[in-house]
């Protein structure tokens, strides 16, 4: 049976202030899906909503066409991994992961103490007394060696340095490979992760901006390179998001598909086409609301 | 459980050296082992029940598991640490009472102490209320625990009324049979309320 995660109307309001707002989406079969959205844009309700830690105000999310709150079947299949404040935790990291092995039906110790070497964690350690990047590699060990059908990450590479997220991006895709499940990875370093990702959900003030397959999201956009006056020209009536010019050369970027007539002009002109990066469509599409 | 062995060893040793001072002052015993683990170990019960509605429960969730079964696993656990406890304090207040006797020091002690509790009653009046005030108090620091992380007026209002159940359940309740119902009845009370609050209760990621 294919994983499916449905979200039907979930809104979340706090306090009256309305943090997401009917949100529509299904997810089917293991895939790498990632969750985009500015600071606050509503990403850690939503998945702590979708991992059961809350209730939604309104609608709800079904795992397999059941509704994951209080549902020990659905719970016991999602992880989130977020970051999460473990300043009174005396375990030593060892402990701790004998603790995730314990209620995890799927979690394999040699692949996590595989990753903790990796990582450099010392299992031998107070938890609470780690780095905030070990911190983060002890979460992310512990949300790949599970194995759950549904991971969620939540901006889990918080605190790591360079190298770390590496190895954390490297891993992902590895064990995704040879365990293949559903897993949704909320970021906004959207350069360093796009690659990872097979579809792409942008949260934008709470809503919903869009959810499709990242080829069809880059195909959102384009850029346009050549000579300054082609360029203006086939620019004209288009929402350009950025210029760039160097002597006689001019780069826009422009927003909205590239149809075959425009694609031939450009050809013509000598111009070169290129694709946009997520992140360059993701800052536009999450500035739009403020201009209009 | 790990808590409350270390928690019994050290209330033991408090116990021999307390009243190894006052022998050496006084020549007499003042309180019971009893009568000392009702008071600080009913405490002990309170903290224990107002962690459980922090760390724990985000840990359980943060593992899959609901809010149903951490509720009824923390429960059994509440009573099964009051139980053990209560066997434990039993236990050893026999084997300082042989210990006493065998050593020939009634002359020093009073009835009361060698009672092992309150003077007009047999020892398991002590031993019965021991473990249901344990009860009580952890459910009680559950239950105010679970207030505050409602809201910290609710906290508050549930801080008050908790105040006045162990008032009275002291002042009010003068037979074993008074005090065991009225026990009782307030834990239950309690343990439902609890088992509402905490059905839909936000787990702070």
């Amino acid at each position: 049976m294919t994983i499916q995660v449905k979200a039907e109307a979930i809104s979340l309001r706090k306090k009256n202030k309305q943090i997401v707002q009917n949100i529509n989406f299904t997810i089917e079969g293991n895939k790498i899906v990632g969750l985009l959205g500015r600071n606050g844009a509503g990403k850690t309700s939503l998945l702590s909503i979708l991992a059961a830690f809350r209730p939604a105000t309104n609608g709800r999310f079904l795992l397999n066409g059941e509704d994951v709150f209080e549902n020990p079947r659905a719970m016991e299949q999602i992880i989130f991994v977020r970051e999460r404040n473990v300043e009174y935790e005396t375990d030593k990291v060892s402990r701790w992961m004998d603790a995730a092995q314990q209620s995890r039906p799927n979690f394999d110790r040699a692949y996590a103490d595989e990753l903790a070497k990796r990582f450099r964690l010392p299992q031998d350690s107070q938890v609470a007394k780690l780095s905030r990047g070990m911190q983060s590699a002890l979460h992310v060990i512990i949300g790949l060696a599970s194995r759950a059908p549904v991971t969620l990450f939540d901006e889990a590479y918080l605190g790591m340095d360079a190298p770390a997220r590496e190895i954390f991006y490297e891993e992902v895709l590895r064990d995704f490979v040879e365990h293949p499940r559903l897993i949704i990875l909320s970021t906004h370093l959207i350069s360093e992760m796009d690659g990872l990702f097979e579809e792409v959900a942008i949260l934008h003030e709470g809503e919903l901006l869009l959810h499709e397959g990242k080829e069809e999201v880059l195909e959102r956009g384009y850029r346009l390179t050549g000579d300054a006056e082609a360029v203006d020209q086939l620019a004209e009536n288009k929402r350009v998001l950025k210029t760039e010019s160097l002597g006689g050369t001019k780069s826009v970027m422009v927003y909205g598909e590239l149809v075959e007539k425009d694609e031939r002009l450009a050809r013509s002109h000598g111009l070169e086409i290129g694709t946009l990066s997520l992140q360059e469509l993701f800052i536009h599409l999450t500035e739009v609301d403020d201009h209009e | 459980m790990t808590w409350s062995a270390w928690f019994v060893g050290i209330l033991f040793l408090i116990y021999i050296v307390t009243n190894a001072f006052s022998i050496a002052i006084n020549d007499s015993i003042s309180w019971t082992f009893i009568e000392g683990g009702l008071s600080s170990a009913t405490i002990f019960m309170l903290i224990t029940g107002i962690l459980s509605m922090g760390g724990f429960l985000t840990h359980y969730v943060s593992h899959g598991i609901t809010r149903r079964d951490y509720f009824y696993g923390t429960m059994l656990a509440g009573f099964s640490a009051a139980f053990v406890m209560t066997v434990i304090v039993s236990l050893w207040n026999l084997l300082l009472n042989s210990a006493i006797s065998w050593l020939n020091l009634e002359q020093n002690l009073t009835t009361r102490i060698i009672d092992g509790g309150l003077s007009t009653v047999d020892g398991s009046f002590s031993i019965i209320k021991l473990f249901l005030l344990l009860n009580l108090f952890f459910f009680l620091g559950w239950f105010i625990s679970a207030g505050f992380n409602r809201h910290w007026t609710l906290g508050v209002v549930l801080v008050i009324a908790s105040v006045f159940v162990v008032i009275v359940e002291a002042h009010l309740m003068t037979t074993l049979l008074a005090t065991s119902v009225f026990v009782v009845a307030s834990t239950a009370v309690v343990i439902l309320l609890l088992r509402k609050m905490t059905k839909r209760i936000e787990v702070k990621p």
